[in-house]
């Protein structure tokens, strides 16, 4: 299988008055073609950093990354990201129609046949009826699901998720994982997550990569082998449930009040 | 039945009740030259007034040509000059410390100082005038549009990035429709700023318009006709200041201070 995302010992460090800040260390793993992998560790782990690395838009201090064999920033020029953060930054002098349609207009692509596709994208995540809307009369929920049309309408090979349900209530976010996940399964994209959410993790990847704190440190890559669709049912298998727990020793392992 | 007053009073639209303040004050003003029977040569009343803004209106409407052309073009340069050098400060770190500094300088410096220099420059004509409008309105853009184009989100920006959008096309589809709530809030200034900036530069600089009439008519003695001079500037301020807000509600419909259920 082809790689869609490489590191190899990709460090990240930033200079500091007292010194350097070592953001990323050693970060070696790959991401197959339509895999979903997922970085989780605690906040300040160096997570994010890794996914605006892979995205370009952060260089590495030393290391190689790789986007389907090229370098970030080929694929950023050739438009190959979906990139869905925690704020859904849709501008508010557009309606919800052209918040999905912005990705075209950069790419010089707005024409009538894009434009129904995003459409169709826009009922895709549940947002039909609402393309004329603003977004300020929208729910978070929906403001994040019409971010995820505008990060597909360009039919990207990578998705990028940087806690993209992070400013959600607990009971929306859990409907939009499922959302998620049905979204994705209707696309081609590999997609690499960022959350410190275990059960997210867990219930949404078929890899998880877990991730220390100072500096940010790969401590385990854990692969999750419940079958796909993924149900509401199976956050109370056995089965989830030992995953989870793998995930948290792993999270834990070595420090301090873990138990050995 | 004070209950029932007070709930008529505020059922009145906006407008009718700056109309019934400017009234009574009329009212008053018209009473008290009438009853302390100060002479006209001091405080000319109303009536008086409104009789030379009719009998004179062919002179007022002579002199408020000029003011209105050298405001409106002052006006539209100066902005424009502000926010051509706004966007260049945001790519240019470099250029604004530069440039900010001379700019702040600039401003410091009083009007009717620097416009008898300027005279000496450009000479008499709409030059001088229109480039005392363009300064007036030059230095409240300057700030506000820089500060609104970097108001811009990081996570705007970095969406941007992700998909490889030119540098225009960020300006074009991000950063300035990002800034224009705070180029409007400084053109609310400067709108009505830029009526004043004409006046003074006439009444230190030229022998036409509003500004010129009023310090005229004054050294003739013929104080009725300087205060339906400032009436007429008055109302051209306030039209500045009515059609900057139109523009704000036509173009910003969606921003939240337009919007009151948020």
């Amino acid at each position: 299988m082809a790689l869609a995302i490489e590191l190899q010992e990709v460090q990240k460090s930033f200079p500091l008055e007292s010194g350097t800040f070592v953001a990323v260390q050693e970060a070696t793993f790959a991401v197959g073609e339509k895999e979903f992998v997922t970085l989780v560790g605690p906040s300040g782990c160096g997570k994010s950093t890794v996914l605006r690395m892979v995205a370009g838009l952060v260089e590495p201090t030393r290391g190689e990354v790789r986007v389907l064999g090229e370098p970030p920033a080929y694929c950023r020029s050739k438009r190959l990201f979906g990139f869905v953060a925690q704020d859904p930054v849709l501008l508010p002098w557009r309606n919800i129609l052209g918040n999905v349609c912005l990705p075209l207009e950069v790419a010089g692509r707005l024409d009538k046949i894009t434009v129904n596709k995003a459409k169709g994208l826009l009922s895709l995540v549940g947002l039909e009826g609402f393309e004329g809307a603003r977004p300020r009369q929208l729910s978070g929920g929906m403001k994040q699901r019409a971010a995820i049309a505008r990060a597909l309408v360009l039919e990207p090979s990578i998705l990028l998720l940087d806690e993209p349900f992070g400013a959600l209530d607990e009971i929306t976010r859990q409907k939009m994982n499922l959302e998620l996940l049905r979204i994705w399964s209707q696309t081609e994209a590999a997609a690499l997550l960022v959350t410190h959410s275990i059960a997210e993790a867990a219930f949404l990847s078929d890899r998880v990569i877990v991730m220390s704190n100072r500096p940010g440190r790969i401590k385990a890559s854990i692969e999750i082998e419940l079958p796909r669709p993924r149900t509401v049912d199976m956050l109370r298998t056995k089965e989830f449930f030992d995953y989870t727990n793998l995930i948290t020793d792993a999270l834990f392992r070595g420090e301090e009040g873990a138990v050995q | 039945m004070r209950k029932m007053s007070s709930r008529t009073w505020r059922n009145l639209p906006g407008w009718s009740k700056v109309m019934l303040s400017f009234a009574i004050l009329i009212v008053l003003w018209q009473l008290a030259t009438s009853l302390l029977q100060i002479p006209p040569y001091l405080l000319p009343s109303p009536a008086i007034i409104s009789r030379t803004l009719v009998d004179q209106r062919a002179i007022l409407l002579k002199q408020l040509q000029p003011t209105l052309l050298e405001a409106a073009c002052g006006f539209l340069l100066g902005n424009t000059a502000a926010a051509l050098l706004a966007m260049w400060f945001v790519k240019s770190a470099t250029a604004e410390r530069a440039l900010l500094p001379l700019a702040i300088a600039l401003r410091s410096i009083p009007i009717v100082a620097i416009t008898p220099v300027i005279t000496l420059v450009l000479g008499r004509g709409y030059a001088t005038t229109i480039f005392i409008v363009g300064l007036v309105t030059f230095f409240p853009t300057l700030v506000n549009t820089t500060k609104g184009l970097r108001s811009v989100s990081k996570d705007a920006e970095e969406l941007l990035s992700v998909l490889a959008a030119t540098e225009g096309q960020a300006f074009r589809l991000l950063k300035i429709p990002s800034a224009l709530p705070y180029i409007f809030s400084a053109m609310r200034v400067t709108g009505p700023g830029s009526v004043l900036g004409a006046l003074v530069s006439e009444w230190v600089a030229t022998d036409r318009g509003l500004g010129f009439l009023i310090l005229d008519s004054q050294s003739r003695w013929q104080i009725s006709l300087v205060w339906a001079a400032i009436i007429v500037a008055t109302l051209l301020a306030v039209t500045a200041f009515g059609l900057v807000g139109l523009a704000e509600r036509r173009l910003l419909s969606w921003h939240e201070s337009m919007n009151g259920e948020g």
